[in-house]
Parts: C-alpha cells; structure tokens; sequence
C-alpha cells in the first residue's frame, strides 16, 4: 500500500479503535462546515500518480485530482472524460465522484457510475479493498462501485478510480430555445419524442439560463448538445430544431461554451437538491419543487437544472427550511420520485438526510450495507435522517 | 410429514414441479459443458407473489436456491446442487409495459432478450445489449450476469439500461429498488444488485431503458491479411472519436467453421481476420462514419471492405457473428465459449499469445471477440468425453486466464465468475477484496442461501479474510 493510502489507513484504523468520528475531506469546495463531532480527516493532500492510456480509452486517477486539471491533461492526449457535476474545476474527482451527482452529460452517456470503471476505497475498519478494473467491460465480481459511488463518502473514503474516456470528437455544437415554461416543456417532449440521443438535453430556468447561457436568455431555456462528426451534430441539431418548429419557443443564437459555465453556475448555490422524476413529468417535480420552497425561490433567484432523457430535477437554492424539503420529499414519494439532498450545511444535511422516504426494507438494506462497508459506524456522513 | 416438494407444489401447483430424476438431468448443466450439477428439484413460479412464496418456504426449511432464466449461461452460474432447489422463471414471461414517452419498459424476468425489442419495435424503440444468444436468454438472466453484447460498445451494458427492479430476497421479502426515471433512493442497489449473479435475490420485475431504433444504419465487413493489422484498424477508429455501435472480429478458424456452416456469411476464408463494424445514427452522420470508417480500414491495411447493400446483406453479415458460436459446434462434440478482457491495445499481442497456447495444448481455439471494447471470446473445441482432451482444455483456459491478466484485463466481461471462474478470482482480487465482497452478499442474503457457492472463492478457506475481522 503507498505509503500516503498506508496514512489514511492507520487514521481510519485508530479512530475506529477508539471510537471516534472522522469527517472524511476533499478539496473542502462541495461540502462545507463542521460536522459536530467528528474529526476532520484531510483526503486529498496527494492527487497520486495519473495514469492515462489513450489508445484503451481508460485512465487511472487519485481520488485528489481536480477535476479542471484531469480535463486539461486528458484533452492534452485527446481524450476526456463525461463528467460534469456541479460544482467549481477544483473539485477533487473523490468529492465528484462520492457526492454522485451528474451533469447535463448524463443524458447521453450516463451518471458519474457509468464513468468508473473500478475503486479503491479505505472502508471504516481501515482495510483498503478495490473493486473492478481498469478494463471497459468487467464482470468479474460484485460490482461494488455502484454502491460507493453516490454514498457521499459514508461507506468509506474512495482513494482512487479507474475512469472510462472517449476519443473527443470531432465536432461539438450547441442550440438553445428559449420561452415560458410550458412551451419549453412541450418542446422538449417533442424533441425527445423525435428520436434524439444528445449529448446533452437540458431545460434551465430563468436565473440559470442567464448565467450558462446569457444574451437574451431570460426565461426557461432548452440546451440540446450534439457530439460526433460535423455531419451527424449538424444532423442532430437540425431534427432538434425541426422538432421544435410550430412550438411557442424563440430560437436563441448558438451559445458560446454554455456547458463550461454550467457546473460553477449551478453549484455557486449552497443548497442542492435532485429528484428523480420521470422525462415526461419533470415538469411535475419542478411544481412540487416551487410549491414547499416558494416559487421566488425556485423559478426566481433559484436555478433548476433539468436532464430531459433521465428526468433529472436539479435545484439549487440560497437556503432552505429542513421541514419543507422534507415535505417536498414526501411529496416526490408519492410519485415514486426519489429526492436526494446533493449538497447543504451539517445541520441541514443531519436534520433531512441525504436520502430519504426510503420503503422499510430498502431502508433495512441501505443501514445493512452501510454497517458493512462501515461496520464501527465511523464515517459522520449524515445519509439518513436519524 | 410433507416434503418440501409438495409445499412447493402447494404453491405453484404439481405441475410445475420436477423431481424426477431424468427431468431434473435436464437443468443439470448450462451452456456451459464442462461443469454439471443435479437440483434436489425444480420449481415453476408463475408470479412474483409465488416466487416469494416459494423462497418464505425455502427460507423456513433453510433450503439454499439458484434461480434460472433459459439455462444459456456459459459459466455455470445457474447451476443447483441438491439440497439446492432450481427456481426456473421461464413462466413468467410478460411484457408487461412498454411507455413510450419515457422510452422504458416493465418486463417479467423470464422475458426473452429478443422479444423485448420486438415488443418494442412499434414505438421505434428498441432493447440494445444483444447477448448472442438473445434470441433464448431472459431478462432475468441477462440482469444477473450484467450480459453485454455485440451493440455494447456504443450503448452499454445491460447494468446501464436497467432502471428499477422489483427482488425478492432469499427470505421471501419484497422490495422495490431505483425509480422509473433511473435515480437511486439511496445507494445505487440496482447498480450493485445487477451483475451479482444471483446471489443477492431473485428479480421478479424488471424496468429497463429503451433507446430509439436508429434511423439510419451502415454494415461494413473488413478482411485482413493479420490479426494485428485489423487490430490496428481498431485503435485508428477508437482514436478517430467515432463509436460504433458494433465493431466485431473474428479469427480465420472461426471464418472458416461459419462459411463451412449452413451460416455462411460470404466471409473471405483466406483472412487472417475479419472486422464487422456497424455505424448507426441519423443518416447523414451515419454515412459520414462508414465512410470515415472504411478510409481508417484500409489505412490499417485492410484487403477489401464490403458495405451492405440491403437489410437482407446485413442480416446475413451479423448471422455469421451471431451464429459463430454454433458453427463451431461442428468442430467437435463440445465447445467452451471462454471470456475475457484485455485492453485494447494489447489485443494483437494475447491473441499471438493465445495461439501459442493453443498449440501447446493441441487445442482448437477459435477466436470471434468484441474488439471494440477488448472483451475476448476464445472458444476452444474438444470432445468432454475424453478427459485428456478435457484435462488439456481446462489448462488452455488457465493459461488463457492467466495472460490475459498479466496483459492488465480481466476474467470475464460478460459472462460472469459463476462456477467455471472461481479458480481464477485469486488472479485480480486479494483476501480483502474478496472477503467485502463476501460482506456485501450477506446484506442482501445473510444465510447465503442465495445461488451458493458462486463468484467468491472458498475451496481452500484462505482466499478471502472476513472484512468485519480485517
């Protein structure tokens, strides 16, 4: 074990010996303040080594890289990787990839789980243990990165991932629409009812639209992304906009680089909340959204992110009451609607959990594992409400 | 006293339970021939609330289960040994909705692979990991091995088109994980649960992910004088940013078992290799593609490209891929479909070492593989009666196993471990490893009553350390 894993260890170890509580850290830019309790544990003093091989689309990476600087060194070879969550380019890929949350690259090619393709990880009783492989296609054992990655580091500290890359492309365009929320919803439905697989198809509301997007994007806006030969974006980009025509919403002229402002835009908000509602009533979970936090909040100063192919509500907010997330929560529940509080302070995190509204044995199961990746209840991650 | 064969039958009724012995002969092994076990009996449910049933029964008797789709796994995963009992789900086979405004459907798990996309067609939707046998695999099987496919490369694996499931646990208990639109409640249980090779539960529903029928779609066949140049064409594609949505290659033994077969394809029988790529997409970027996609070829040195012309061309291009595995069953008696993978690049390298191999061992291997991603298909033909043949089979495959590690790959891409890997998990993962993994399991199945003996090793009782102990 190298030596700064063999330090990460020993601390984990000895906490868990003397009962203690460790706040695992990253870059300390996703999750803010003190955790009461528990003991700071610094995660991401040494990036390790990266690893990239080009030609097999696959790089090795310490949980400590910043994300600004993984996407410099893949472009530099050609390659990059679909990972776009929310939150500024200094963020550790340990912090990305604990914390789960997608970007609007979800669309096409899936969440952060889809981009790992193998783990290491220092449980709560200190022993390190890998998962997976540094190879595209891997079936060998349980797949037990899909269970740490989106565990907010509360099954344990990931210390390095093997990642999945794509060749970059050719040719990369945008479009954007923009108009009243129903008409952008109904455009939406169309293009997806066209048969689109975009990179990236994304609905933003006002506030966020006017700082991904700018120039006379103030009202709900639609993003459609194409990836792959110039001939085949263009082709992508015309079907979105012949699916659009006859809908009550204005083309916008081609946005710059709104995908590079996207993740600080969004995660410039203390609070973020996502629901997993379905792609044809995301509309739905932007209502419940608007109704328990206010609709200033959510429509107003808020930003709502929405991955159209997933069903994917994001929302960023300056503050919010714990009572009426967890109304909100219950109320996506009704609908089969998962809400997962991504990002907020101790006291909020502790108070609503970030899961929620699970049913009784997904709950047994879910407190199961975690005492088994965790099993001297080391790690003070608040992932369920007490 | 009532045997547990007439609860059983309580519950689903005598006709669907077997205990014959020449009945139960026939779920004794998989598509796998080199490995066979007989089940104290085999059991029918026509419904999740019978497979339920039938588990709270097993679970009161303490009674270990393997549950089973079509019985086309290749690597003994599906096998039961007495006392085990054999849930077969082939009855529950309803599609039971296809949505189309959010490109999902809801299927039973004995749904076959195949008739999913079917059922899907009239929505211009489609299932896409396509296992080679997906004209007889299930769903549920398909779930529990995270199968892949030829059409992987640019859609996924099963793991990333399955949005929910609803599992019954090895105590009879119900539960529901994910959410239609794919997010988790919690942790991912649906990413965790497919792949586990039935030893987590048994899925007895299951949502998956539909992607659009793609409008325009080219077929090219490639033939080479050298394995390493049409390896080569490979990585010249991969680097060119163009994803395929399938990019095959086959080895000249098995071209030549296909064209000798009533599946002759029309493959060049002098290649050394063949690559089948197909491009999909809207048609403008499509025919951008193959074209691109052609020039890269014969770059890399390729004799000839052919595109087909028709539907009918296309079909008869992938017949030859997708019925290799058959062809090859002239060869000889039995055939081991091995599987692993290796990094792209090192491809040309492990199949001149698998030769080597081959030779050493006087076995016929016959190599047809997804190129695209590196997951290797050496297939090795012998007659199972002879246990020389069959001694030197199993140590090709060791060897096979053993380089395609060292060359940085893996076990298995799509297979799964069942029972024929076991041997070889010491070669990625240590005692750790194994033992978090062996933690993990109990979760979900604390008794391990769940497909028992399956993924991680125990023959030698120090292959893994107790993670809670570690």
């Amino acid at each position: 074990m190298p030596d700064r894993l063999a330090r990460l260890s020993a601390e984990v170890r000895a906490a868990a010996g003397g009962r203690r509580r460790l706040a695992p850290r990253g870059a300390g830019r996703w999750w803010t303040g003190r955790t009461e309790g528990a003991t700071v544990l610094e995660c991401a003093a040494d990036a390790g080594q990266l690893r990239v091989e080009a030609g097999d689309l696959v790089a090795t990476a310490g949980a400590g890289c910043r994300l600004g600087d993984l996407d410099r060194r893949l472009r530099d070879e050609r390659v990059w990787l679909a990972l776009d969550p929310p939150g500024p380019a200094d963020r550790t890929l340990g912090g990305a990839l604990a914390s789960g949350g997608a970007g609007p690259l979800a669309a096409l090619f899936g969440p952060p789980r889809d981009q790992t393709l193998g783990l290491s990880v220092i449980g709560g009783n200190g022993t390190l243990a890998r998962t997976g492989g540094r190879v595209v296609k891997n079936v060998a054992g349980f797949d037990l990165a899909k269970a740490l990655v989106g565990a907010h580091g509360g099954f344990g500290i990931l210390v390095e991932a093997h990642l999945r890359l794509r060749a970059v492309p050719e040719a990369d365009a945008t479009r954007a629409w923009t108009g009243a929320l129903p008409d952008v919803t109904e455009a939406a439905a169309r293009v997806l009812g066209a048969g689109a697989l975009p990179g990236a198809f994304e609905v933003l509301s006002p506030e966020l639209a006017a700082a991904v997007v700018g120039g006379g994007a103030e009202s709900w806006t639609l993003l459609v992304r194409a990836l792959g030969t110039a001939a085949g974006v263009r082709e992508e980009l015309e079907a979105a906009g012949a699916a659009v025509s006859g809908t009550r919403v204005d083309v916008l002229p081609p946005p710059g680089d709104p995908w590079r402002r996207w993740p600080e835009a969004v995660g410039a908000l203390p609070v973020i909340l996502r629901i997993g509602a379905e792609p044809s009533a995301w509309q739905h979970a932007v209502s419940f959204a608007a109704r328990h936090l206010g609709a200033a909040a959510v429509g107003g100063a808020g930003r709502v992110s929405v991955t159209v192919p997933r069903g994917t509500v994001r929302v960023a907010l300056a503050a919010a009451e714990p009572g009426a997330l967890v109304r909100l929560r219950l109320e996506c529940a009704t609908r089969g609607w998962p809400l997962t509080l991504e990002r907020a302070d101790p006291a909020l995190l502790s108070a609503v959990g970030v899961w929620g509204a699970l049913t009784p044995t997904a709950e047994r199961l879910t407190r199961a594992l975690r005492a088994t990746f965790d099993p001297h209840g080391v790690f003070a991650v608040p992932l369920l409400a007490a | 006293m009532t045997s547990l064969a007439d609860v059983l039958a309580g519950i689903v009724g005598p006709r669907w339970v077997r205990t014959a012995p020449a009945a139960l002969a026939t779920y004794a092994a998989d598509g796998l021939p080199t490995h066979k076990r007989t089940p104290a009996l085999v059991v029918f449910p026509g419904s999740a609330d019978e497979v339920c049933a039938v588990l709270r029964a097993l679970h009161a008797a303490g009674v270990p289960f393997v549950a089973r789709g079509a019985g086309t796994g290749l690597s003994g995963g599906a096998l039961a040994e007495s006392p085990a009992v054999l849930v077969t789900l082939t009855r529950m086979a309803r599609v039971m909705l296809v949505d189309a405004p959010n490109r999902r459907a809801v299927v039973e798990p004995g749904v076959v692979n195949a008739s999913l996309s079917r059922a899907a067609a009239p929505f211009g939707l489609h299932y896409a990991p396509d296992p080679s046998s997906q004209s007889a695999c299930t769903i549920g099987g398909n779930v529990a091995e995270n199968a892949g496919g030829p059409h992987c490369l640019k859609y996924g694996v099963t793991t990333n088109h399955i949005l929910a499931l609803e599992v019954a646990l090895s105590d009879g208990e119900r539960v529901r994980l994910g959410s239609a639109g794919g997010d988790p409640w919690g942790p991912d249980l649906v990413g965790l649960f497919v792949g586990s090779e039935g030893m987590f539960g048994i899925a007895t529903e299951v949502t998956v992910r539909l992607v659009p029928v793609p409008p325009a779609v080219r077929t090219l066949l490639a033939d080479f004088a050298s394995v390493r140049a049409a390896g080569e064409a490979v990585s010249r594609i991969i680097a060119e940013g163009i994803v395929p949505a399938a990019l095959e290659m086959m080895d000249q033994s098995t071209i030549q078992l296909v064209e000798a077969s009533v599946y002759a394809a029309g493959y060049p029988t002098d290649a050394a290799a063949v690559l089948l790529v197909e491009v999909d997409g809207r048609e403008a970027g499509v025919a951008a593609e193959a074209a691109r996609t052609e020039a890269l070829c014969r770059a890399a040195g390729a004799r000839g490209v052919r595109i087909a012309r028709t539907a009918a061309e296309r079909e008869v291009l992938w017949q030859g891929r997708k019925k290799a595995f058959g062809a090859m069953g002239r060869a000889s008696a039995d055939l081991v479909v091995q599987d692993a993978v290796v990094p792209r690049t090192a491809l040309p390298d492990v199949l001149e070492a698998i030769a080597a191999v081959a030779e050493r061992y006087r076995v016929r291997v016959s190599n047809v593989f997804h190129a695209g991603d590196g997951n290797l298909h050496p297939n090795l033909s012998f007659d199972a009666r002879d246990p020389d043949q069959l001694a030197r089979v199993e140590a090709a495959s060791g060897e096979i196993m053993r380089l395609c590690v060292d060359a940085g790959g893996s076990i298995t891409g799509e297979h799964g471990v069942g029972l024929d890997k076991l041997r070889y998990m010491g070669m990625i993962f240590g005692p750790d490893d194994l033992g978090l993994m062996a933690a993990v399991r109990r979760a979900f199945d604390p008794d391990a009553r769940a497909n028992p003996g399956k993924v991680i090793p125990t023959a030698q009782c120090r292959e893994w350390r107790p993670w809670s102990a570690a």
